[in-house]
């Protein structure tokens, strides 16, 4: 979506427009869903951290600087929750509990079963939440390094290093 | 880079998940729930900040102070009229009225400063006094409007504004005396 017509969506709301929020909603719900999901392995989870993200953003939409692109300060939110979430529930879960996780959904999307056969989703789900955050955006959501650097906070070369070192020990998963 | 493509590669092919159809309902269905419960402690706020004023009594100088005050009000208003209006059309109706309510505004003034100077120094024994002087203040209002209701119909607006002004600032000075005059007794009880 255009910022310039995302900025407009978002002035309506701030005039108490709240049903013109659904576009909102509509446009960026998928990829922060898929975020959440491939961060905890659980679609409830997910789809309560994604319905979390966007009431979230509703109430602090005042605080969004229209200068800059909505998604982007979406995704600070999503992950500043799903940090949030790890760290209530107690679960930087080791590997095997995550995969398990990941297998005994009870609410599987219709792809959940091609997902058991992805491997890499299962070993990303091994990583830190760190390094398992950079590797989502930049490679699964495609997102910029420019666009991770401006969602996480960092600079843009500690932003590299971080997914170069992901990637590291990512492959050294794979060789165990 | 070329040693992680196959990783790349295959973090790219993880397949897509689709979030459930009622998701954006169900968020829009919350941030209405929001609203609802942002306005409802709006309204329940003023209800009870309302409820605190009511609910505190006055002291003799608070109720003698409404009084004096209301009487300035109309002393101010009053002397606006009698003074400074003078750019009404001579011989109109609306010259007649207005010159006319300047002395209402002023006797007003003068009787509910009466009234707050009585509360001020002979306290509760000057509250049904107050009270009964309260129903005097109104039933000059009513007075003048309905002599004035011959002026043509803006003397009768106005002069119904200023009855129904005058109606709601003595319901209010009379709940306020009242309160003061059940405060004291309680206190003397």
């Amino acid at each position: 979506m255009d910022q310039k017509i995302e900025a407009e969506i978002v002035a309506r709301v701030l005039k108490g427009d709240r049903q013109a929020y659904a576009m909102l909603v509509e446009e960026y719900k998928s990829p922060i869903y898929n975020l959440a999901y491939r961060m905890t392995g659980n679609s409830e989870d997910a789809d309560d951290l994604t319905q979390e993200t966007f009431i979230r953003a509703y109430q602090y939409l005042w605080r969004y600087d229209t200068g800059k692109k909505f998604f982007t300060w979406l995704y600070t939110l999503a992950l500043n929750l799903i940090r949030g979430h790890f760290k209530k529930n107690k679960y930087n879960k080791s590997s095997e509990e995550l995969s398990a996780h990941l297998l005994s959904d009870k609410n599987p999307s219709p792809e959940t079963e091609l997902i058991e056969t992805q491997e890499m989703s299962v070993y990303l789900l091994r990583m830190e939440y760190e390094s398992r955050a950079l590797l989502i955006m930049k490679y699964y959501q495609e997102l910029t390094f420019e666009e991770i650097a401006q969602i996480t906070g960092k600079s843009l070369s500690a932003v590299k290093m971080s997914i170069y070192r992901g990637l590291e020990k990512l492959k050294e998963l794979l060789r165990e | 880079m070329e040693k992680y493509d196959e990783i790349i590669k295959k973090i790219k092919e993880i397949n897509p998940v689709k979030p459930g159809p009622d998701l954006t309902p169900a968020i829009m269905h919350k941030i209405s729930r929001i609203n609802e419960r942002r306005y409802a402690r709006i309204w329940k706020r003023a209800f009870f900040l309302i409820k605190d004023i009511f609910a505190t009594s006055p002291t003799k100088e608070e109720c003698a102070i409404s009084f004096i005050s209301m009487g300035v009000f109309y002393l101010i208003f009053g002397l606006v009229l009698l003074f400074f209006i003078k750019t009404i059309p001579a011989n109109s109706e609306m010259n007649i009225w207005l010159k006319l309510q300047s002395p209402v505004f002023i006797l007003v003034a003068l009787w509910l400063t009466v009234l707050g100077s009585a509360v001020w120094f002979r306290g509760r024994k000057a509250v049904q006094f107050a009270r009964w002087g309260l129903v005097i203040y109104i039933l000059i209002f009513i007075v003048s409007t309905v002599v004035m209701s011959s002026g043509g119909k803006f003397a009768l607006l106005l002069g119904t504004g200023l009855s129904i002004g005058a109606l709601l600032t003595g319901i209010s000075l009379n709940f306020s005396v009242g309160k003061y005059g059940c405060a004291s007794n309680m206190s003397r009880g």
